[in-house]
């Protein structure tokens, strides 16, 4: 049998993991709640149930809140209605291809700084150019390992951490 | 869906405005695309293979969530193993190197075992068979034939994510045998039709549904119906189902033997 998506075209968003109790209100710098307590929201976007499922266990645990689109039209629908923190988003898929939703999401204000990390089969290096110059965070082949993967976004995160707390750019880099 | 069964006319001729797409030289990606495909058809499975199994090995899980994982090893395991076999099989027949038994049978017999094979297999839909006790003969290679047939059958299942009737019918006509299958499940877009038979094509709806597939399934159809020398046609209204036909030439008039020459040397 054809094991059913999660995500379907016409169901509605998917709710990110509730927040810690206490934290369902908006702090005043406008912070997210989740944020706050550093749960990373991540969206995955890939049309292949079996890597969704893979990255999704590849985050779990208490770091990251995952939701998840099968193709680009949702995943920016998603991104309008619950922005996440980061996009984990696969290059080749029917419709939008990544490059498309990549485009979109740094073309809206609300969505141009969202990290975007590609987890791709395809790993020619004219696809890691592409994705690069059109605004990814990281370029990755699959086969990614879990660890890989974690390392990856955990490392963008920390890199933002820094660039926000203002620190001289060449701290950061040595970091 | 009309039914087939009662009637294995293609839709056009029964005045559907969906028009027949019969096989066709539609162009498959070029050698170098093809293998570059293959090989991102590759990776996905092995990804998943080589991610799930690094998770086992990392992490703590309870016995309940270690064997859904290792399901999921397996199942990708298994895609594995199904891709390659399909693309070795679809370049042996292409380039000639496949060895055939060409044999003169009637396909009745082997399509009824098929359909049980199948049946046994096969949950979540009803399964129908509708071929005479005996049709004429054809000359096929039954291996092949099989897999033909066992190809339509499984997608007809795959791709009716929801259920609803499979069927399998078959019957003689003029010059030829004529089989049919039969589903009722998501369809195919009239646009997608030309490039249904070419290797690594996937219809947007099925991706969309989540159906997993390698689009080496149809090719490898398409590769056998021409080496049997047969046709291959598919009548299909998008949220209705599929009919796949099967044309099998009828096998030519057995010689009877001539009288043995009289011994002279008695």
């Amino acid at each position: 049998m054809v094991p059913s998506v999660k995500t379907q075209v016409n169901a509605p968003p998917p709710i990110f993991a509730p927040a810690p109790p206490g934290t369902a209100i908006l702090s005043p710098g406008g912070f997210s709640p989740l944020e706050r307590y550093g749960v990373k929201r991540v969206l995955v976007v890939d049309d292949e149930e079996s890597i969704r499922m893979l990255i999704e266990a590849a985050l779990e645990g208490p770091d990251f809140s995952v939701c998840h689109a099968d193709n680009g039209r949702d995943a920016l629908g998603l991104v309008r209605t619950a922005p996440p923190d980061v996009v984990v988003l696969d290059w080749v898929m029917p419709g939008m291809q990544g490059t498309d939703v990549l485009r979109e999401l740094r073309a809206q204000p609300a969505t141009r700084d969202i990290p975007v990390v590609v987890v791709t089969a395809m790993c020619q290096e004219r696809n890691r150019e592409e994705a690069v110059a059109a605004g990814a965070a990281a370029y990755l082949s699959n086969p990614v390992s879990p660890r890989e993967l974690l390392r990856t976004i955990n490392s963008d995160f920390q890199e933002r951490e820094l660039r926000a707390s203002d620190l001289p750019a060449h701290t950061a880099a040595a970091k | 869906m009309a039914d087939p069964a009662a009637d294995l006319r293609p839709r056009a001729e029964r005045g559907s405005a969906q028009a027949r797409v019969v096989v066709s030289e539609a162009a498959d990606p070029g050698r170098d695309e093809s293998i570059s495909l293959l090989f991102h058809e590759l990776r996905t499975p092995l990804a998943s293979l080589l991610g799930f199994t690094d998770l086992l090995l990392e992490r703590e899980y309870s016995p309940e969530k270690r064997r859904e994982l290792l399901g999921i090893v397996r199942d990708e395991g298994r895609r594995l193993s199904g891709l390659i076999e399909n693309f070795l099989d679809l370049q042996r027949i292409e380039s000639g190197r496949q060895e055939y038994n060409f044999e003169r049978c009637d396909p009745a017999p082997l399509l009824r075992a098929w359909a049980a094979d199948f049946e046994r297999a096969g949950e979540g839909h009803t399964f129908s068979v509708d071929v005479p006790e005996r049709l004429p003969p054809v000359v096929v290679d039954s291996e092949r034939l099989r897999r033909l047939i066992s190809n339509l059958l499984s997608n007809a299942q795959k791709y009716s994510p929801d259920g609803g009737r499979i069927r399998l019918a078959a019957r003689a006509e003029e010059k030829r045998v004529l089989v049919c299958v039969a589903d009722e499940g998501i369809g195919i877009a009239p646009e997608e039709m030309p490039l249904l038979f070419t290797r690594f094509f996937r219809g947007e709806r099925a991706v969309r549904r989540g159906i997993r597939g390698s689009g080496l399934g149809l090719a490898l159809c398409r590769a056998i119906v021409r080496r049997l020398r047969g046709e291959l046609w598919v009548d299909s209204e998008p949220g209705r189902g599929s009919v796949f036909y099967v044309a099998l030439p009828l096998a030519p008039a057995e010689e009877t033997p001539s009288p043995a020459p009289p011994n002279v040397f008695r």
